[in-house]
C-alpha cells in the first residue's frame, strides 16, 4: 500500500514537472520507473484519471459558458499537459489520448460553445468544427497565463473564425 | 476575360499550393508560368484570399469525386486505398499543405472536413475489416486520426509509390496496435464509453 501510494506520489510529482516543463522535467522520475515508455504510459493514465475528474465535475455543477472557465483556471497542470499531448502529436499515442480527453468533454463542452458561437446543428459539419475550435483554442492557450480571463479571451477570439467557417 | 483564362490560374494555383505551400503562392510566379497579365488575376479574384478560398473549394470537390471513385473501387485497405492515393499525387500533397499548416483555421478545417467525408465514405470500413477491430465507430475514427496524423508528418513527398505509402501506414499501424495492446488503451475505451 505504502508502495502504491509511493508510485502514485511519484507519478503526480512528474505529471505536474511534466505538464510544467516539458520533456525536460521527466528525466530524474525515469531512474525511479523501468523505462521511459513505462513513466509516459503511466503518466497518460494518469492524465485520463484527472480527465474523467474534470469531465465529472463539469457535469455535476451544470457549468455555463462562463463558469467553466473559471472551473477549467482550477486545473492548470491538467491544462499543461493537454497542450503538451496538443502540440507532441505526431506521436500516436500522445495523439490517441488528446483526442480521449477532448472527446471526453465534448458532450459536455460542445452545446456550450454551440449556443454561445450560435453555430449550425449540421452534425456532419459540428464534428469537424468541434476539432477546429478545439485545436484553434489549445494553439492560442499560453500555458503560463491558465486564468479563467485568458481561457475567455482566447475562446472569444476563436468565435468569429469559427462563425465564418461555420457558413461554408 | 475568359472563363478559361480563370481555370488557368486556379488549376496552376492548386498545382503550386500542393507543391510549393500555401506561403509560396506568387502571383507573379504564376502568372509567369501561364503566361496571363497580373491584371487577369485581379478581374477574376480580386485578391489573394478569394483565389485560395477558390483552391479551397476546388479541393473539396476533387475530395469528392476520390471519396465515391474509392467508395466503387477500393475492397480492401492494403494495398487498395494506397494504389488509388498514388493516382492523386498532387491533391494528396495539397491536403499533406493543408495539414502542415493547420495554424490556420480554414486549412485545419477543411483537412479535417475532408479526412472525415473520406473516411465515412469508405476508408473506416476498410481499415475495420483490415485491422479486426471491435470497437463503436467514434473510437475507430479517433485511431484513423491518429494514423492519418502521423502518417501526414512522415510523408516523404520524394517518393509518393502506392508501395512507399502502405509501408509508411503498416510502420504506423504497428506501433498504435502496440498501444491498442496494452491497459491504457483498454482504459481509455472505457472511459469513453463511460462519458
Amino acid at each position: 500500500m505504502i508502495a502504491n501510494i509511493a508510485v502514485v506520489e511519484n507519478l503526480t510529482q512528474a505529471y505536474k514537472k511534466f505538464s510544467k516543463e516539458g520533456n525536460t522535467g521527466i528525466t530524474p522520475f525515469i531512474s525511479n520507473i523501468h523505462s521511459k515508455e513505462d513513466i509516459i504510459n503511466n503518466l497518460l493514465t494518469l492524465h485520463i484519471d484527472k480527465i474523467d475528474f474534470i469531465t465529472s465535475l463539469i457535469k455535476k455543477q451544470n457549468s455555463t459558458f462562463n463558469k467553466l472557465f473559471d472551473l477549467l483556471s482550477e486545473y492548470p497542470d491538467e491544462l499543461k499537459f493537454c497542450k503538451h499531448l496538443f502540440t507532441h502529436r505526431e506521436n500516436p499515442e500522445m495523439n490517441l489520448v488528446f483526442l480521449y480527453s477532448i472527446r471526453a468533454v465534448k458532450p459536455i463542452i460542445l452545446p456550450l460553445f454551440k449556443s454561445h458561437f450560435k453555430l449550425s446543428k449540421d452534425p456532419e459539419y459540428l464534428d469537424s468544427i468541434w476539432m477546429t475550435m478545439v485545436e484553434l483554442w489549445f494553439s492560442g492557450l499560453d500555458v503560463n497565463n491558465p486564468t479563467a480571463k485568458h481561457m475567455k479571451d482566447i475562446s472569444e477570439e476563436t468565435r468569429e473564425i469559427i462563425i465564418k467557417l461555420n457558413k461554408h | 476575360m475568359s472563363h478559361g483564362s480563370k481555370q488557368k490560374w486556379t488549376e496552376k494555383g492548386y498545382e503550386h499550393f500542393a507543391l510549393l505551400g500555401p506561403e509560396n503562392l506568387s502571383i507573379n510566379k504564376l502568372s509567369k508560368e501561364i503566361g496571363s497579365p497580373r491584371a487577369s488575376f485581379y478581374h477574376h479574384f480580386g485578391d489573394i484570399e478569394i483565389f485560395i478560398e477558390e483552391l479551397l473549394d476546388i479541393h473539396w470537390q476533387i475530395n469528392q469525386q476520390f471519396c465515391s471513385i474509392g467508395a466503387l473501387e477500393c475492397k480492401k485497405y492494403f494495398p487498395d486505398l494506397y494504389l488509388l492515393l498514388e493516382q492523386y499525387p498532387i491533391p494528396l500533397q495539397f491536403s499533406r499543405q493543408l495539414f502542415l499548416n493547420r495554424i490556420n483555421p480554414a486549412f485545419n478545417y477543411l483537412f479535417l472536413r475532408t479526412y472525415n467525408a473520406s473516411a465515412r465514405a469508405f476508408i473506416l470500413k476498410l481499415f475495420t475489416e483490415q485491422f479486426d477491430l471491435h470497437q463503436n465507430d467514434e473510437d475507430t475514427y479517433n485511431l484513423w486520426l491518429t494514423v492519418g496524423e502521423s502518417w501526414f508528418s512522415r510523408l516523404d513527398i520524394n517518393n509518393l509509390s502506392a508501395e512507399e505509402m502502405q509501408k509508411l501506414a503498416e510502420q504506423i499501424m504497428n506501433s498504435v496496435l502496440k498501444f491498442i495492446s496494452l491497459g491504457l488503451y483498454s482504459k481509455l475505451q472505457k472511459s469513453s464509453a463511460n462519458s
